[in-house]
């Protein structure tokens, strides 16, 4: 398993114009691949409480699909891979595959709930445009 | 019925309700945006408005006005877990086409 750091930018190309969103924490390199909010930390250490497994790790991924042509993907994940971006904030880890992180470099992962539902969200400075209730993305 | 619920989302509208701290059910409403063409919108209600019809199913009332009915007609409200998110999804038998996460529709 890789050690849980920041890793060098993995998606140079998409990440050059990106400007750094506030940060939530620091990376010792200064690069912000994703920023994750205290929202997201509370939420996924209760679950993983109720998981009763605390070294789960948030993964996120894109896959194709939706209706912009990309769509957000959250799960739990034991295993962290070499080719994986891990941050780790407060008492979390958070994962993001190589091919994925090309997607989302530079985006602020939050955690909302509404009488709608509950659910992780990302804004993502790469989407060109987003579905109505943000699930899918275009770039 | 033309709008109605499954107990689980009977119980998530009944958490709801308490947790805001009482109310007479749930708006149950569409408007014209998202992807799709159309879009659900949710909101508590504190009584039936002179437009709305009202209904009850398990339990909860849900309230839909009558410009918003047609589009809803049939409707069963659930709520569902999808991967680590949770919330109401509708079963519309009107929509022909539905956006990613449900939220939008089109007829």
């Amino acid at each position: 398993m890789s050690a849980c750091q920041s890793q060098p930018n993995a998606g140079s190309s998409c990440s050059a114009g990106a400007p750094p969103p506030v940060a939530a924490f620091t990376l010792p390199e200064g690069t912000t691949p994703i920023v994750v909010s205290d929202a997201v930390v509370s939420k996924v250490t209760e679950m993983l409480i109720e998981e009763g497994d605390p070294n789960l790790k948030l993964r996120i991924f894109v896959t194709g699909g939706g209706c912009s042509g990309f769509q957000y993907g959250f799960a739990f994940d034991d295993v962290a891979k070499d080719d994986d971006l891990c941050v780790e904030v407060g008492t979390i880890q958070v994962l993001v595959d190589a091919s994925s992180l090309q997607y989302v470099m530079g985006a602020q992962i939050d955690y909302e709930e509404s009488l709608e539902g509950s659910r992780f969200v990302i804004k993502n400075p790469n989407a060109a445009s987003t579905c109505g209730c943000g699930s899918s993305f275009s770039v | 019925m033309p709008v109605s619920v499954t107990p689980k989302a009977a119980r998530q509208i009944r958490k709801a309700l308490d947790q805001r701290g009482g109310g007479y059910g749930l708006r149950v409403a569409v408007k014209t945006s998202g992807c799709s063409g159309y879009a659900y919108a949710l909101e508590f209600a504190e009584a039936p408005a002179p437009e709305d019809l009202s209904f009850e199913s398990e339990g909860v009332h849900l309230l839909v006005d009558a410009k918003s009915l047609p589009l809803v007609d049939g409707t069963q409200l659930d709520w569902v877990r999808e991967g680590l998110n949770e919330g109401f999804k509708f079963n519309n038998p009107n929509a022909t086409a539905n956006c990613g996460c449900g939220e939008s529709f089109a007829v």
